[in-house]
């Protein structure tokens, strides 16, 4: 039972994580063009190379996180926790792009 | 555009679209008093399955056709914003539903004797159900008026 | 095979399922009500419309996002996806999605959420057969509360009427 938590605990909070360095992947290639091109070298497209780095992020952070015994956390609060930062991540990369092409 | 890439793009806005037909049937059977945890398992997988499913789907349609074809059509055109503003929002808000269709299913398969009993918890899932679909419901009408900015 | 005529058959079914399922849950909840009390027979024949109303739907959805491709391949553009009609549409859909889920979870008052729900469905009926509509979409939506006004109204005469009659 509390085996199952950790592993629940640990894979939500790999989703929160992941969901976070989605955006960071996205802000920072558009501020950094070098970063944008490595991508689109090593990946053949900058949007595979941010699909293949957030998977793989995603997978190395669960069991890392498992090791952590994040059981004690309430589940319920770290479901809370990714609806606010997915809705805020959401909002977050609306507002970047415009201000991105407005100013 | 070739029968490949209509292929390719009428499978992902299915997909996408069963995804969200999926989690709101979830959404709306979480609270019954008699709740088919089994039904609740396998709702929650083939969403999984139908978002990655598009996920892969709508990268080959938007990596070989839409950067070299439709790109440069709508910048040319008076909805250039709809480019810079709703397909960059599109192509990377995307990437989030995967991860929470993946946590709803972990949810399910891991607690789900607690769906229910743990009003708190069933509020919380109800939540991020309800944000994955509306998140997912966006992407789809960022999708029409993406389409809709090109023209002849 | 005729994609279009295949696709539009569809929709016209969808519409069909959702219009009549509506009608029909508002007809039925108004004739049970008038004992003030809903039994299981009742409640499954009301089950079964909204049932039939969330297939409608589906095929709605389905079939409209079939011909929205068929639009993009024709390259119609902003003059037909940017249209006040078009728009007034998908905003009235979002509305109806919305106002079903506050009804299922009991966050809206019923009979409000019924009139929405109702006025939606034949509103957006009507949308799709009048080709010809030119207006704004603030015209349109603003047609289209004036309509949810009204049939509020009228729902609540005709449950007043059938609760007095014999």
């Amino acid at each position: 039972m509390k085996d199952k938590k950790s592993i629940l605990s640990s894979i939500i909070l790999s989703s929160v994580l992941t969901i976070a360095v989605i955006v960071f992947l996205t802000i920072f290639a558009e501020l950094n063009i070098g970063f944008k091109g490595w991508l689109a070298q090593t990946f053949s497209h900058h949007w595979i190379g941010k699909s293949i780095i957030s998977t793989l992020v995603f997978l190395v952070l669960i069991p890392i996180f498992y090791v952590l015994r994040l059981g004690k956390i309430s589940t319920t609060t770290l479901i809370w926790l990714l609806v606010v930062v997915a809705n805020l991540s959401f909002g977050i990369l609306l507002a970047f792009f415009f201000f991105e092409t407005f100013f | 555009m070739n029968e490949v890439n209509i292929f390719f793009l009428v499978a992902h806005i299915f997909l996408g679209t069963l995804g969200i037909i999926l989690l709101t049937a979830y959404l709306l059977s979480i609270f019954k008093k008699e709740i088919d945890f089994k039904w609740l398992k396998i709702n929650s997988f083939l969403a999984l399955v139908s978002f990655v499913a598009s996920w892969i789907t709508g990268g080959y349609y938007y990596t070989n056709y839409y950067g070299k074809s439709v790109k440069p059509v709508i910048l040319k055109g008076e909805f250039a914003w709809v480019h810079s503003i709703l397909t960059e929002t599109k192509e990377h808000v995307f990437l989030f539903l995967p991860f929470l269709t993946f946590a709803i299913f972990a949810i399910t398969f891991f607690a789900h004797s607690d769906i229910g009993e743990d009003k708190k918890l069933t509020l919380s899932i109800a939540g991020l159900c309800f944000t994955t679909v509306s998140t997912a419901l966006a992407i789809m009408l960022l999708g029409i008026a993406i389409s809709g900015a090109v023209g002849k | 095979m005729d994609w279009n005529v295949f696709l539009k058959e569809l929709h016209v079914l969808g519409t069909a399922l959702g219009v009549g399922g509506s009608t029909f849950a508002e007809i039925f909840a108004i004739k049970f009500a008038k004992d003030k009390k809903i039994d299981i027979f009742e409640h499954e024949v009301l089950k079964v419309c909204i049932s039939i109303i969330r297939i409608g739907l589906i095929i709605l959805t389905f079939s409209g996002l079939g011909l929205l491709v068929l639009w993009r391949m024709k390259l119609l553009g902003p003059d037909v996806f940017y249209s006040g009609r078009f728009l007034s549409k998908m905003t009235i859909l979002l509305i109806l999605l919305f106002i079903a889920l506050l009804m299922n979870f009991r966050l809206v008052n019923l009979k409000l959420g019924s009139a929405v729900s109702t006025a939606s469905w034949y509103t957006a009926m009507i949308l799709g057969i009048w080709r010809g509509l030119d207006l704004s979409y603030f015209a349109i939506m603003a047609g289209f509360g004036a309509f949810v006004v009204l049939v509020y109204f009228f729902l609540e005469y005709a449950r007043k009427t059938y609760l007095k009659s014999k």
